[in-house]
């Protein structure tokens, strides 16, 4: 069906996919810091009456009584299920479900009466036509574009404006909803008007590319930009892109394995989703465990070298420690068999970087080795002195710390027993 | 009048709603009502996989397929939240979104795979097939719904420890972990074998719906279950005789509209959680408190030496403008009303004496003992009524007098 | 030599990779009233949770009456903060004192006539029986926390847990409280609380751990809570230390570059 991503109907396809899940990804990064994630699921399934009643009163497939038909069911549902939650007592996400699956299961039987021989299946509604978009075409000052981009193109540029205007009061409403009540800010209004906003984006987006995408693009996009971004601008913007980019790979995906856009898009956002849990630079799994995975070698590398040291010394030159105070070594067959690796491995590495030579640091080995040992013993002298830890307590936990002290924490541990014995 | 076949369907969709409902409490109780959409939106996947693989529709293989797919998305909603920064909601709508995505492309695969005419009926599974439900259907709904209820009886302690307290749970060694699991498998497999039925999105709403009207029925764990499920059967039996007798209507959108007219009317009439009874108290309350208002204003005429007071003295909150307060008080006796003009009757001085005698005790007693609850504080001017008798009166007075001669 | 109910040794937490508890060694014997005393954050409500083997110990261990934790046969009676549940939950008040005979029934058991009982008495004991049909959330803060001690009694455990039970209670329940206590100490229980009225705790306490994510002393009320050891738990004394705590988390979660030795 899509001869290729460069042809210009693959264009015109991409083009009204991106818009689509670019307008979602704006609102949904608003969504998702009100943990109201599932708003977009239930305004997607609660719009489907107010579509069935436009379309029936206006007779015709025309977007706009749709539009405004779906509108007002999008604000029932926010509303009813608001004031469920807030005035009967009902738990949030109960009075959700019961909103949106009411009017969805309203919506059917309102198709099964009215709508029965007219092209109006729920199917269209759930999968979208994204692929027929270059069929009908209208001229834009002399391009022809593909009618159905209209709608998603406004939709994008109304969410990107609205982000604008209303960024710090939206800001305000998102993190810390009484403040911005308490300040005379207009908040249930605000709210709502997100609301509208998402409900207008989704039924922009119902035509092109069916309902499923609208909630998989409302909650994945952003939930990508949450795990990557710690500030609110970065996050809109991430998540925008997060939504153009499963775009992109859904209509590759589509051509590839010959199927529907819309599902492509949400199965890559998916497959996006899972390598920000995985990859994201300081919260991801990937490099989390990397990271501990390195510290714990490293630890090991320092221990190895400064074990080694003492042996070869027998004494310490600072004076501060000698060898008789060094950690006993567990004996082998009590090690873990993850703790032998990672002690093996450490050796290994020394060798290969030339830090230890025949069980001996040398060069850069020995000067590691002995800021170790530094280290060790200014914690242990603090921890005694400044902390009255128990001397048979010192050293597990010393032997932990003094890995962990730069330069400047040692500074000051230094300068505070030194002023301690002034 | 109803034939054989309606009968099977009857059978059926009670049975089914007597599952969802007792699930749905639970589910209700931890606060994961959604989860049941989640999962059933799920299914898909694992149900075209299940069909590309085994390239039939037998009931076995795709049920199998959705059910695996179903427990994986419980499983990772469970495990987004822990490993990541992701919220509870978020995970919920992504697994969702995503899920039910690669199940559309899946279905798009088949269709254009050229296997297309047998794929027709995973089409079907979005809306449900209620009307052409078989005899061996509506027996496995029966022995779910039996199996089920079987389980939540014998494990009721279990089950009530880890919805209300998990972290006491675990110091009594009951392990919450086990039963959370086992709380998931059977929605999941409640949702799988209702999925034919009644599709996706509908399954979901016999979940949510009937649990969420059997809340304002009830303060109690056992009568949660039980009116869940009697609500759920019942919405099964209504939503059937609606549809059977208008053909065109579909089952499973009428039966969820017939739930949805049981959370209506629950919303509106249950006893003490009801609107109707919420707004009831409410005005009732604010009677009584316009009419001590009144009597007390007339009182503090009479203090003052004045016997008689005409109405128009009387400060509004006391009175109302439409008066009705006023002539409840004349009706049971408190006050006289001479043309313009009111007074205490004997009974209505006695009472007006009491009830500001009650707030004044009530009032000192607050201020001279620092450590009280602090909810008491809160308390309306009619409940301190209701809760300090005479007796109780005297003794704080007793003990406020004590305090201060020592 | 007395026997000790809890023995801590070298006790390390960590939550997402900060320590929030360092090293900690003590010991509370048997039949002891211990109040654990500390600032906001000193990790009082955590080292209840490392004794009732919800969270894991990144170091150390932890025995109760002489065996490890992982092994112990021990039930521990447990009241938690008020916050922790959700009050709107359909139960009654006889349910919940219900919940703690659910450890001694096992499985598939329904509590019976003689559980009933036994939580009526223990009710009693915290003076609610009146309120036994209402649901939990018609009750007044300080009710709440009498239905939470009376589970705990429900439970009948040599070792009991509280974590702050005398937050935010009128008169009435504090006393109620302090009568349980007293009941309890009287027959030879251990009761481990946290508590946060220094004013009191002489009066009540014969042991008590003073926390400030180390411990900071640990011993007989009379010994141990002395002017200096409290300026010790409450003073500034301690910021270096948990400037250490945060240094380590630091370098764990990658944001700042560790020390240039291995670069």
């Amino acid at each position: 069906m899509i001869d290729s991503i460069l042809s210009p109907v693959g264009w015109q396809i991409l083009s009204v996919a991106a818009c689509a899940a670019g307008a979602c990804g704006i609102l949904g990064a608003q969504l998702v810091l009100r943990r109201k994630a599932m708003m977009g699921d239930a305004i997607a399934h609660g719009v489907l009456p107010g579509l069935v009643i436009g379309f029936v009163l206006s007779g015709s497939r025309d977007l706009l009584p749709m539009m405004v038909g779906a509108l007002v069911a999008a604000i029932v549902v926010s509303t009813v299920a608001e004031w469920l939650r807030d005035r009967a007592g009902v738990d949030a996400g109960a009075a959700l479900g019961v909103v949106f699956t009411s009017l969805f299961a309203f919506g059917i039987i309102l198709v099964e009466i009215f709508a029965r021989d007219v092209d109006l299946d729920p199917g269209c509604v759930l999968y979208g036509m994204v692929e027929l978009a270059p069929i009908h075409q209208v001229d834009w000052f002399g391009l022809s574009l593909p009618r159905s981009l209209t709608p998603v193109l406004g939709a994008f540029v109304i969410n990107i404006f609205a982000s604008l205007l209303f960024w710090k009061e939206w800001k305000l409403c998102a993190f810390d909803p009484e403040l911005a009540r308490a300040s005379r800010l207009p908040f249930r209004k605000l709210e709502q008007g997100l609301l509208v906003l998402v409900a207008i984006t989704s039924v922009a987006c119902f035509e092109a590319v069916g309902s499923i995408l609208v909630i998989a693009m409302l909650a994945v996009p952003a939930t990508i930009a949450h795990l990557l971004c710690n500030r609110m601008s970065t996050m809109v913007i991430v998540s925008t892109l997060a939504g153009i980019l499963s775009a992109v790979l859904g209509t590759i995906g589509a051509e590839r394995f010959n199927t529907g856009v819309p599902g492509m898009m949400a199965s890559s956002s998916g497959l996006l989703l899972m390598g920000a849990i995985l990859l994201a630079p300081s919260r991801g799994l990937i490099p989390a465990t990397a990271r501990r995975l390195f510290w714990a070698l490293r630890v090991e590398m320092e221990d190895i070298l400064a074990e080694s040291y003492l042996l070869s010394e027998g004494t310490d030159e600072t004076g501060d420690i000698d060898a008789s105070e060094s950690r006993e070594a567990l004996p082998p067959a009590l090690l873990t068999f993850s703790s032998r690796l990672l002690r093996s491995s450490a050796g290994v590495l020394l060798g290969v970087r030339g830090y230890l030579r025949d069980g001996v640091p040398v060069g850069r080995g020995k000067r590691i080795a002995r800021a170790l040992l530094k280290k060790r013993g200014l914690w242990r002298r603090f921890a005694a002195e400044r902390l009255g830890l128990a001397s048979d307590h010192l050293d597990e936990p010393a032997h932990r710390i003094e890995h962990h002290l730069d330069d400047e924490f040692t500074r000051r541990i230094e300068s505070g027993l030194d002023s301690e014995e002034s | 009048m109803i034939s054989p076949n309606t009968l099977v369907i009857l059978l059926g969709t009670t049975a089914l709603g007597t599952c969802c409902g007792i699930i749905g409490a639970l589910m209700l109780l931890r606060r994961r009502a959604l989860l049941a959409d989640a999962i059933a939106h799920s299914t898909l996947p694992g149900i075209c996989i299940a069909f590309l693989l085994a390239n039939s529709r037998s009931v076995v293989a795709l049920g199998t397929g959705a059910l695996v797919s179903a427990l994986v998305a419980a499983a990772l909603v469970a495990w987004l939240p822990r490993v990541s920064r992701i919220r509870k909601d978020a995970a919920t709508a992504c697994v969702l979104g995503v899920m039910f995505g690669a199940g559309i492309a899946l279905v798009g695969l088949i269709q254009r795979s050229g296997s297309g005419g047998s794929a027709a009926g995973l089409d079907g599974l979005l809306l449900g097939r209620t009307a052409g439900m078989l005899r061996s259907e509506a027996l496995t709904f029966g022995c779910a719904a039996i199996v089920m209820s079987l389980i939540v009886f014998s494990l009721r302690k279990e089950l009530l420890v880890s919805c209300f307290d998990p972290r006491f749970g675990t110091s009594s060694r009951i392990p919450t972990r086990s039963i959370d699991l086992l709380q998931t498998s059977l929605l999941a497999a409640t949702i799988v074998i209702a999925l034919p039925a009644v599709g996706v999105v509908l399954t979901a709403a016999l979940v949510v719906i009937p649990a969420a009207s059997a809340r304002f029925w009830t303060d109690r764990f056992d009568s949660l279950l039980r009116i869940s499920a009697l609500l759920g059967a019942g919405s099964g039996i209504l939503g059937t005789l609606i549809s059977t007798s208008h053909p065109n209507l579909p089952a499973g959108p009428v039966i969820v509209l017939s739930a949805t007219g049981f959370f209506v009317v629950s919303l509106l009439l249950a006893p003490r959680r009801g609107l109707l009874s919420l707004h009831l108290l409410a005005r009732s309350r604010s009677r009584k408190r316009t009419i001590r208002h009144l009597l007390d204003a007339i009182l503090d005429a009479q203090l003052h030496g004045q016997m008689q007071i005409a109405i128009d003295e009387i400060p509004e909150s006391a009175i109302r403008t439409d008066l009705r307060s006023l002539k409840y008080s004349v009706q049971s006796g408190w006050v006289r009303r001479e043309g313009d003009l009111i007074s205490l009757t004997e009974t209505g001085r006695i009472r007006a004496t009491r009830a500001r005698k009650a707030l004044e005790i009530w009032r000192e007693w607050l201020t001279s003992e620092a450590s009280i609850d602090r909810d008491l504080i809160d308390l309306d001017e009619i409940e301190i009524e209701k809760i300090l008798s005479p007796e109780l009166i005297d003794t704080l007075q007793r003990s406020i007098d004590d305090r201060e001669m020592s | 030599m007395i026997r000790p109910a809890i023995e801590i040794h070298d006790l390390t937490v960590a939550y997402r990779e900060k320590p929030v508890l360092w090293d900690i060694d003590a010991v509370i014997p048997v039949g002891s009233l211990c109040a654990i005393v500390g600032p906001n954050g000193a990790g009082k409500s955590t080292l209840l949770s490392a004794i009732l083997g919800t969270i894991r110990p990144a170091s150390g261990w932890l025995k109760i009456f002489d065996k490890p934790l992982d092994r112990s046969e021990e039930l521990i009676g447990f009241v938690p903060q008020r916050e922790s549940v959700d009050w709107d939950f359909p139960v009654e008040v006889l349910d919940v004192v219900l919940m703690g005979t659910y450890s001694q029934l096992g499985w598939f058991r329904r509590p019976g006539k003689a559980q009933r009982d036994w939580a009526m008495e223990c009710l009693e004991a915290v003076g609610m029986t009146d309120l036994r049909h209402r649901q939990v959330g018609e009750l007044s803060g300080g009710q709440q926390q009498r239905v939470f001690i009376a589970r705990a009694l429900a439970q009948d455990t040599q070792l009991i847990l509280m974590d702050e039970p005398f937050a935010g209670v009128d008169a009435a329940t504090e006393e109620a409280i302090r009568t349980v206590l007293e009941d309890l100490k009287k027959k030879g229980r251990t009761v481990v609380l946290v508590h946060h009225d220094l004013q009191t705790i002489e009066q009540f306490f014969d042991h008590v751990l003073l926390l400030n994510l180390r411990l900071v002393a640990a011993g007989p009320t009379s010994e141990t809570f002395t002017r200096e050891n409290l300026m010790r738990t409450y003073g500034g004394r301690l910021t270096l230390l948990d400037e250490a705590a945060e240094a380590v988390r630091r370098i764990r979660t990658g944001r700042t570059r560790i020390g240039r030795e291995l670069e």
